[in-house]
């Protein structure tokens, strides 16, 4: 089928073209990259795919099979035999029903991928590939409980689980069942953990060739292996210069935390030992409901540890992901306004990036009774605006000279919109269902945490009360 | 409030809108019955210095069409209301205008009013009092014209007699379609780079940056 957007994009072309010439599956990102959940032995190439466990006799012989499983390597032999891996339909289906490139054509475009192109496709399958853009949660330890996320993402999470069982949804939200039906039961901090120990073997191998190091968790500044990695680059007489060394943190843990990753981070930034660094961090909303949110924060003490990190850290650059949510709807645009005020204070020349801030607003999907489509047409509107005031803010060209709103930081609130207006066939029925489970969810939360709904969203009281009256 | 007092302080909505969160765009309204309303200090001294002819207050770039300030040779000073129309091929400037009272130095807040009736008035209301004029035939194609404040055209392509850079003060600006607001200025929330709209439209004045190409930045 012909790409839309050939033309246009003449890189991806040839890129897909190269692709084909070895197969129709291949995809560089089977090598070049890889998700480690080092806490429940979990890997995943591309985060399409689900993941598959790793073997603990691979990574006893080879550190390296946390990447370079038996199981992924047979899905490159498919690959470099012209057969498409079943774990990837993602792109299959973007393939055979659009004339769109799919992601295996972006992600191999990618310079972390492309430059390798040769060297993986005359390598025999059996062969180890070090991956160059590697995501490493070490453990699910983690201080907050946010409303959206899960017990192997969080050890509070799975203390609340432990003790009160699932949230009383039709789906049975956080139930720990699905995680020992897929082996992801998380490995408790207090036990050891071999794939954790397979990781500090194979990371002085790893290291050289990295492109891009991102430390994920749980809260990875929790977890003593997040620092040995800082201080495994600050103390390495011949550093990676090259890397691309991305933080997750919710900042909202104790002070002396947040200041010993920024006093390791200072040290790599002032000694060039790093390409660029970037923390990646959270906030859904402004204030209060921010906190409501995500359990465990508190905003007041959030908002003054990114102040710390911007002025402490003068080229690093802070992204937030902001996983838009119905709850964020209401005071979305305080957020909006206040990263705008953050974007203009730390905007500078000497940042690794083009501006000191990013607000990377995406839509919650799952659990679906928490997205805004479960919210009233009525909120359409707010969203909406939410977009239009991002585009006040907006910047003449993305350069350093300009602080404000980048196109994609627009584009990426329109999409929330785009997304809540959308229709599909029954719509309607799981819209009702899902507002029935919004109900209990937050009645539950509320009896569970201690914590006050219709107190801290007034301006969604009356749809919440009509939702506990949804009977299905 | 702004003050525009040179010429690379001007303001613009532009035909269209980059990052599609317009809810009325400006060729939208331009096929339709509009008004003009905006409070101003214009600044005649800096307005003679500069030895134009006339200075777009809020004008449609093209072919001049909105509310310009003109200076005659004999000091005199004038509030006009323009438009272009095309009649048998040809086209004809169609103006009305206040000549301001001798005595009066204009310092003061002025509200000026600018009324469209599609392809068969033009209106103008200033404390002076309240013209309209018949149109000869329809206006010219103005769908890809950009809204200017402080000025008529400021593409960097107009030559410099048609840009007619207006300096003074706005307080106020609002622009209104057939039965609802196009635009809505108060001009208290403002960056570096936008003023925003009240109207709920998301048609943010932009400040006018041309880019290395030479064209003016929409953004």
């Amino acid at each position: 089928m012909a790409k839309r957007n050939q033309l246009e994009n003449p890189v991806y072309t040839e890129m897909e073209e190269k692709l084909n010439e070895v197969g129709n599956g291949m995809c560089l990102a089977k090598w070049t990259q890889v998700t480690l959940q080092l806490q429940t032995g979990h890997n995943h190439s591309c985060h399409h795919p689900r993941t598959h466990k790793i073997n603990t006799k691979e990574i006893a012989r080879n550190p390296s099979a946390l990447h370079n499983t038996q199981y992924k390597k047979l899905r490159r032999r498919e690959m470099l035999t012209g057969k498409r891996p079943e774990e990837c339909d993602y792109c299959w289906n973007v393939e055979d029903n659009s004339d769109r490139f799919s992601d295996r054509t972006f992600k191999s475009q990618e310079n972390w991928s492309k430059p390798h192109f040769d060297e993986i496709v005359n390598q025999d399958w059996r062969e180890d590939f070090n991956p160059r853009y590697v995501e490493v949660a070490f453990s699910n330890a983690c201080n907050f409980k946010c409303s959206y996320c899960a017990p192997a993402f969080s050890t509070t999470w799975m203390q609340e689980i432990e003790q009160h069982g699932a949230y009383p949804t039709t789906d049975k939200f956080n139930s720990l069942e699905h995680n020992r039906v897929e082996n992801k039961m998380p490995i408790p901090k207090r036990d050891p953990n071999p794939y954790v120990d397979a990781f500090w073997k194979w990371w002085p191998d790893l290291y050289r060739d990295l492109h891009t190091f991102r430390i994920t968790g749980g809260e990875p500044l929790l977890s003593k292996d997040t620092f040995k990695v800082l201080d495994y680059i600050i103390d390495e007489p011949n550093p990676n210069k090259n890397l691309n060394l991305a933080i997750n943190s919710n900042l909202g843990v104790t002070d002396n935390l947040i200041d010993k990753m920024i006093e390791k981070l200072k040290r790599i930034e002032d000694e060039d030992r790093a390409k660029e660094l970037v923390i990646f961090t959270s906030v859904d909303t402004w204030g209060d409901q921010a906190d409501y949110i995500r359990n465990g924060l508190e905003f007041n003490r959030f908002w003054d540890n990114m102040n710390k990190v911007l002025s402490s850290l003068d080229r690093a650059v802070v992204t937030i992901m902001s996983t838009y949510n119905a709850l964020s709807v209401p005071n979305y645009s305080k957020l909006i306004d206040g990263v705008y005020d953050l974007k203009k204070t730390y905007g500078s020349d000497d940042r690794y990036w083009k501006s000191a801030l990013f607000l990377d607003s995406s839509y919650l999907r799952f659990p679906s009774h928490q997205t805004v489509q479960v919210l009233p047409q009525v909120w359409n509107k707010t969203i909406y605006e939410q977009a239009q005031l991002a585009d006040f803010y907006s910047i003449p060209a993305f350069d350093k000279q300009f602080h404000g709103y980048s196109d994609i930081e627009i584009q990426k609130i329109k999409r929330i919109w785009d997304w809540k207006v959308a229709n599909w066939d029954q719509k309607e029925q799981q819209v009702k269902e899902q507002r029935y489970n919004f109900g209990k969810y937050f009645q539950e939360h509320d009896k569970r945490r201690g914590t006050d709904f219709c107190k801290t969203f007034p301006e969604l009281e009356s749809f919440y009360r009509d939702c506990l009256e949804i009977k299905l | 409030m702004i003050t525009i007092n040179n010429v690379a302080n001007t303001w613009l909505i532009p035909s269209y809108n980059r990052n599609a969160v317009s809810t009325y765009l400006l060729n939208e309204l331009i096929k339709d019955d509009f008004e003009i309303e905006v409070s101003v200090k214009t600044d005649w001294d800096k307005f003679k210095k500069s030895k134009q002819k006339y200075a777009g207050v809020v004008v449609l770039n093209g072919l001049h069409f909105g509310i310009i300030c003109k200076a005659d040779d004999l000091g005199g000073r004038l509030i006009a209301g323009e438009v272009w129309t095309e009649v048998n091929g040809k086209n004809y400037n169609e103006v009305i205008q206040v000549e301001l009272d001798h005595n009066d130095k204009d310092t003061d807040w002025r509200d000026i009013k600018f009324t469209y009736v599609k392809n068969k008035s033009i209106t103008l209301e200033t404390k002076e009092g309240k013209k309209t004029k018949e149109l000869s035939g329809n206006i010219i194609d103005y769908q890809h014209a950009y809204l200017w404040l402080g000025c008529c055209d400021n593409h960097l392509s107009a030559p410099d007699e048609y840009r007619g850079n207006w300096f003074g003060k706005v307080r106020k600006l609002k622009v209104k379609g057939k039965n609802k607001t196009f635009a809505d200025f108060d001009f208290k929330r403002k960056t570096r780079y936008k003023i925003y709209d009240e109207s709920g439209n998301g048609n943010h004045l932009m400040k006018k940056f041309i880019n290395e190409k030479g064209h003016v930045m929409v953004f």
